[in-house]
């Protein structure tokens, strides 16, 4: 039956153009991202030619302010990217699995505790805490992935807890209590299968929120200057003045285009990810 | 049968409260949903509590097993208390007494198969033996709920069974430990008619050879009057009759149980004088009348039905009831009681 199971999800996933295309392009950035150096035509971190040169044969999108080549920037790019992304959505997932099961399952005042929590970060303005906290904890690889998932663990929580609400009261959950079975037994086998398709389609949407984070704070300056990710690439086209002369055009369009084009993969997948989940939704493929 | 007792109750109680008014005005008002009950079941017996749904048999049962909470009361199984039990002895107490829910579709998590949801007890009780002492176990309870061969049924999921078979996997849960009382909550209220005589038989089968003691809870009086020995009847909360089959079948005495025994004897008769037997109508079971709660249905309404709580009293041997008007000489009694004291 599991793999029955797992095959009409793929089925469902892939019934959906919409599904198909945004699998579609995460394998393709995740093709890149796996075998950026074959792809990538120099190292970028070594300037290899004058700066601020325009497109030509050799360096598809010029070259940068310290004459490195941009291309190979942004390919490099979407390592860094896709990495932030994962990690910290599954970071944030892990969390919000947590606190949601036990919340859920617990219920009282555990559950009024952690979600008045959950509350209070998600009321708070997140973009002015994210770059308070960036700026305190300083930009690193790893501190911009803590602060990303410090902000993004609450609503996956969330929804997670009301998961766990309307599978605590399944008649096979009593059924075990009254058997015996410790709690810890009953979270394992009961509970967590039910929550773990749900919590894959909110993973999905914590690893789009992750990257378009991860970009806005670079681009702000905040994110760790010696890593290559589209925001930093963003923010020094910007600190050179780049939108102010034609270089725009190749230097901000490209990593802009690419950032949008990550979310939207992951938002596809994830709305069709949704409907595996919530049935009512599916429609058939005409 | 013996005549040990195997689980005594007494004065269980449920109350739930329900918080009426808005910001300011806060009322709460409490719902008595088993209100101060007293039962004993015998060691081999089964047990019948019938009524019809919201009367408190279901949390009678629930609360016996410890899935719920007692407001007040005490449960006694095997000379142990079991409202005092912390949560280890609870722990070790489940393994002699089980449940049997209602709903065979939904207890059985739809993605285990037989013999997962077959183990769950038998990990949680039986540590000590290993993986393949266990399945055979299993493949010996399985046949002996009729499903054969095992080996056929034990890899299968829940949604390949039929729901007859899933409800002999539930029972199979149930007994599987070799408990001493089981509890079953309407086992066959969902099920095909045609499925029903089965799963009776099942049981009765089981009782016989394993010795069971049960508590079967029905709306069914016809099912109770089968496989019960003796039957307590709930109204609103409260045992209202209770006593041998027999004698509820053939000396009904609360105009409850009346009403009852006529639907099942000749309905035609009970919808010629339906006026006769009981009033149409819910009642809301948060109105509290200081009086008998089955006064507002009741085709024999007395003034003193309404101002004086009827209590259990003996008719016969083990039969009881608890009515006004079946207890003249109490009533009477209660009457210029209320007389002197204005």
């Amino acid at each position: 039956m599991d793999k029955e199971k797992w095959r009409s999800y793929w089925k469902t996933l892939t019934s959906s153009n919409l599904g198909l295309i945004g699998i579609g392009i995460l394998i393709t950035f995740f093709f890149i991202a796996i075998f950026a150096p074959l792809i990538a035509p120099y190292d970028p971190s070594e300037r290899i030619a004058p700066p601020l040169m325009k497109p030509n044969g050799s360096f598809l999108l010029g070259t940068n302010d310290v004459g490195q080549d941009i291309f190979s920037e942004l390919i490099y790019g979407t390592r860094v990217s896709l990495l932030i992304g994962i990690i910290a959505a599954l970071i944030s997932i892990v969390i919000g699995c947590l606190v949601g099961v036990v919340s859920g399952y617990f219920g009282g005042k555990i559950d009024s505790l952690l979600m008045r929590f959950v509350d209070l970060i998600l009321v708070i303005p997140f973009l002015p805490l994210m770059i308070l906290m960036a700026a305190f904890v300083g930009p690193s690889f790893w501190n911009i992935i803590l602060v990303i998932s410090i902000i993004s663990w609450a609503s996956p929580a969330r929804v997670i807890r009301s998961q766990v609400l309307t599978l605590k009261t399944k008649g096979f959950v009593e059924a075990a209590k009254s058997i015996g079975t410790n709690i810890s037994t009953i979270l394992r086998v009961h509970i967590l299968p039910g929550v773990i398709p749900i919590a894959l389609a909110q993973f999905v949407m914590a690893a789009s929120h992750s990257i378009l984070i991860e970009a806005s704070l670079s681009f702000l300056g905040l994110g760790d200057p010696f890593t290559k990710s589209w925001g930093t690439t963003l923010y020094y086209a910007q600190a050179r003045g780049a939108f102010l002369t034609d270089s725009w055009i190749w230097w901000i369009l490209p990593p802009g285009l690419l950032i949008t084009a990550l979310v939207v993969g992951f938002a596809l997948t994830g709305f069709s990810m949704e409907e595996i989940l919530n049935p009512r939704l599916r429609k058939g493929r005409s | 049968m013996s005549n040990e007792t195997m689980v005594e109750i007494k004065h269980l109680t449920k109350e739930f409260e329900e918080k009426k008014g808005g910001l300011f005005k806060k009322k709460r008002q409490k719902v008595y949903a088993v209100n101060d009950i007293n039962l004993k079941i015998k060691k081999g017996e089964i047990l019948g509590i019938i009524g019809e749904s919201g009367c408190g048999k279901t949390t009678t049962a629930r609360m016996v097993m410890r899935l719920l909470r007692e407001s007040s009361g005490e449960i006694w199984f095997k000379g142990k208390e079991l409202c005092r039990l912390n949560d280890r002895e609870t722990k070790k107490i489940r393994k002699e007494m089980q449940i049997i829910f209602q709903d065979p579709y939904d207890t059985l998590n739809p993605g285990m198969r037989v013999l997962d949801i077959l183990m769950e007890p038998l990990n949680a009780h039986l540590s000590h033996i290993s993986f393949k002492e266990k399945v055979n176990m299993i493949k010996d309870m399985v046949e002996e709920i009729d499903l054969k061969p095992a080996d056929q049924y034990i890899y299968r999921y829940p949604h390949q069974l039929s729901g007859g078979q899933r409800q002999r996997v539930a029972i199979a849960r149930a007994i599987i430990l070799k408990p001493a009382f089981v509890a079953a909550d309407e086992p066959t209220s969902m099920l095909d008619v045609s499925v029903r005589a089965g799963i009776l038989n099942l049981l009765l089968n089981l009782r016989k050879r394993m010795g069971l003691t049960m508590m079967f809870i029905t709306h069914d009086l016809a099912t109770a009057s089968y496989m019960c020995d003796r039957i307590a009847v709930m109204y609103q909360g409260k045992i209202v009759e209770i006593g041998q089959t027999q004698k509820i079948i053939h000396n009904p005495t609360h105009p409850y149980t009346k009403a009852l025994v006529s639907v099942v004897k000749d309905l035609n008769y009970f919808i010629e004088n339906r006026e006769k037997l009981i009033r149409d109508g819910e009642v809301d079971s948060s109105q509290q009348t200081s009086g008998c709660p089955f006064s507002m249905r009741c085709p024999h309404e007395h003034e003193r039905c309404n101002h004086v709580q009827p209590v259990l009293t003996k008719l016969s041997g083990e039969h009881f009831v608890s009515c006004h008007l079946e207890n003249k000489e109490n009533f009477k009694r209660q009457e210029e009681e209320a007389v002197n004291a204005i």
